[in-house]
């Protein structure tokens, strides 16, 4: 169990490979369609081409994220003392990424407890702050790396995300977040794509919300970044 | 019986028998499988040409099936060049066995699971508890079917066969003296977060399942809505993904088409809300997420399959939409058919890897071969055209009797002289058809089946006289 490798790789793939050398032809009733040459993309009508960040804040209210339309490139007072007395938060978790530190003073300022990011003080934390890499206008969805964020837990242990959205960031499909990461740039450990709060309907198939992950989403779509 | 794998030694005749009598679990079903599918097909009715999308789907998993070995080989060393840990596990005892070495070696006396079905596939519990470590499922289904000590009725909704109330009941005897649970969904959700969160800070290894393998980075992706993976592989020391070898996609363009189908088919969502992608283990810098990445890869019976005639089973990217529009599921849920895998897609695998079991072989029998499952599958398995051939199988290898009386039918039915001489003796035999059927060897099949009665005189035999 120290090894990188354990078992019998050549052999495993040798059966595979002798598997399909004798391999029975296609005969099932239903004919296969022909070879693809592309991977086709996925279009869906949540998308209004003319309007990515309206198209941004509509999808993500629907999968229950809180979407916060705002001017300028920081977020505005009045909507931090907000989330502040909402969520009664005493204590705060911020990620390594600049914009987000910058939340975490001005939070420190309003008298929070504010710590760098780490498991323990993610899990006595009432908010974590990121921001993220890409925003996906389809989905409402916000992707976050483990690598500008300096690690996972911001946006996972405590009860509230506060997740910063520059405009510049949000992309139409997820095509655009997806795609590009085979092209040789080394992904970071964890990459995350977050759509809303976390769920369950494990009971019932009613939707209960805040299962494991943070019970409210809270994005700030920055159209001045 | 209800609630565990009882394959062995039960058929499926009295497994469906007790479902249909459970009116609670039909209930429970109708309810909850509803929902799924109408979510699935909202979902989909937002995409341009979801046609075109399924049949992209289909000719792309048929086609990394075919190229297997060269995929899942580049998927490796892509893993370990990460930094990850990859083992080639031949079977389940494989499996387990190098995970509870590896509990052992690391000092590891707590682990916390996410959602996995190769694990429950593997039965990887009782061999971590029979070594000694506690083993906490992490999905809220998982949670609550293992402090039941049942096993999963659905691929995506493992507890979908119980009701609020009789969750409240399980989830009652797990919260301290005093305090009472009531049976709201969402009460109860957040009873397993408090509970859970204790778990996850103390597990010394989190072992995930994998939804798919990315080859060209090497990468697990786990997609999920609670959160259970993504605490699973954040916040133990030690990440281990359990992965069917048959769920490695080659480029990241193929993964972004299969999750985009995953979360609309398996809840109606257009993504999950996590869909989470790990790529070796924390980095330097990284404040947090686990030393190792242990990836399991597992065959146990997967080999078989391939390059065989009912190979289009590996294409499966476990969604569960077969299993919410079957006509049978729907009335007997996931515990009737005996093993970890139910449903449409179920009733194919179960006969090719549990196939230790002579009684898994009839598990193909459970379908009505309507093909709603294959209308439902994001990647378009014939699944009825997969039954149709394990029947024949199964057939081929039916008792000397059975095969004989079939043959002296064929044999009889196709010669002119011969047919009609059947007709005749049927005609004569008219009354003992009611008899017949009671049979001690007959009976299992003519019970619920109406025998067919010849009439006194064929049509042959009237037209000649010019009767008609």
């Amino acid at each position: 169990v120290t090894a990188l490798e354990s078992g019998d790789r050549a052999a495993y793939l040798g059966r595979l490979r002798a598997r399909l050398d004798r391999a029975a032809p296609h005969n099932l009733a239903h004919p296969l369609p022909p070879p693809v040459e592309s991977v086709p993309l996925v279009q869906s009508t949540l998308l209004d081409p003319d309007d990515l960040l309206g198209s941004f804040l509509r999808n993500a209210r629907a999968v229950a994220a809180g979407a916060h339309d705002v001017g300028g490139d920081v977020v505005p007072d009045e909507l931090l003392d907000a989330l502040v007395e909402r969520s009664d938060v005493r204590r705060a978790v911020t990620s390594a990424e600049p914009d987000a530190v910058a939340v975490g003073e001005r939070l420190a300022a309003r008298g929070v407890d504010v710590a760098p990011l780490s498991i323990d003080a993610a899990a006595n934390a009432d908010l974590g702050v990121t921001s993220c890499i890409a925003a996906i206008a389809t989905t409402g969805t916000v992707v976050v790396s483990s690598s500008a964020a300096g690690g996972r837990g911001a946006s996972l242990l405590p009860p509230v995300h506060l997740c910063l959205v520059p405009a510049s960031r949000v992309v139409p499909t997820s095509a655009e977040v997806l795609r590009p990461l085979g092209a040789g740039a080394a992904l970071p450990a964890n990459l995350v794509l977050i759509t809303g709060p976390s769920r369950s309907g494990d009971i019932e198939q009613i939707i209960a919300l805040g299962v494991h992950g943070p019970l409210a989403v809270d994005l700030v779509l920055l159209r001045g970044a | 019986v209800t609630g565990g794998f009882t394959l062995a030694g039960t058929t499926l005749r009295d497994r469906t028998a007790e479902a249909t009598r459970d009116e609670r679990l039909r209930h429970a079903l109708a309810k909850a499988v509803g929902r799924f599918g109408d979510g699935r097909a909202v979902a989909l009715d937002t995409l341009g040409d979801p046609g075109a999308l399924r049949a992209a789907a289909r000719r792309i998993r048929h086609d990394l099936m075919d190229h297997l070995p060269e995929v899942l080989e580049r998927f490796a060393d892509a893993v370990l060049a990460a930094g990850g840990h990859v083992h080639w596990a031949e079977d389940a005892a494989d499996a387990n066995d190098y995970i509870t070495r590896l509990a052992r070696d690391r000092g590891v006396t707590s682990v916390v699971k996410g959602k996995s079905m190769a694990t429950e596939e593997t039965a990887l519990n009782h061999a971590l508890e029979a070594a000694g470590v506690e083993v906490v499922e992490t999905d809220l289904g998982e949670w609550i079917i293992q402090l039941a000590h049942q096993t999963p009725s659905h691929i995506v909704a493992p507890a979908v066969h119980l009701d609020r109330y009789q969750v409240r009941d399980i989830l009652q005897a797990e919260a301290e003296p005093g305090r009472t649970l009531d049976a709201v969904p969402e009460h109860l959700a957040a009873f397993a977060r408090e509970r859970l969160r204790a778990k996850f800070l103390g597990a010394g290894m989190g072992i995930t399942g994998a939804n798919f393998g990315v080859a060209e980075t090497g990468s697990i992706v786990l997609v999920e809505n609670e959160g259970n993976g993504r605490f699973s592989s954040t916040v133990p020391r030690i990440h281990v993904a359990v992965m069917g070898m048959e769920r490695v996609v080659a480029t990241w363009d193929q993964l972004d088409l299969m999750v985009n189908l995953l979360a609309r088919s398996a809840t109606g969502q257009h993504l999950s809300t996590y869909t989470n992608v790990v790529t070796g283990p924390r980095r330097a810098g990284d404040a947090d997420g686990p030393d190792e990445l242990h990836v399991v890869l597992l065959d146990n019976g997967r080999s078989d399959i391939l390059g065989s005639d009912v190979q289009e089973a590996l294409d499966c990217i476990r969604c569960g939409a077969c299993l919410n529009v079957c006509p049978v599921y729907r009335q007997v849920g996931g515990h009737a058919y005996g093993w970890v895998y139910s449903g449409p897609i179920g009733a194919v695998l179960t006969p090719l890897l549990a196939a230790g079991h002579p009684e898994a072989a009839e598990l193909a029998g459970a379908s009505t071969l309507c093909g709603a499952c294959m209308e439902a599958c994001p990647v378009e398995i014939p699944l009825q055209d997969l039954l149709l051939t394990l029947r024949r199988r199964k057939a081929e290898g039916a008792g000397r009797v059975e095969r004989a009386g079939w043959a002296a039918w064929a044999a009889a039915w196709s010669n002119p002289r011969t047919y009609r001489a059947s007709l005749r003796s049927a005609a004569a035999g008219r009354p003992l058809t009611r008899f017949a059927a009671m049979a001690p060897g007959l009976r299992a099949w003519s019970e619920g089946r109406t025998a067919p009665q010849p009439a006194r005189r064929s049509f042959l035999q009237r037209w000649k006289k010019g009767e008609v």
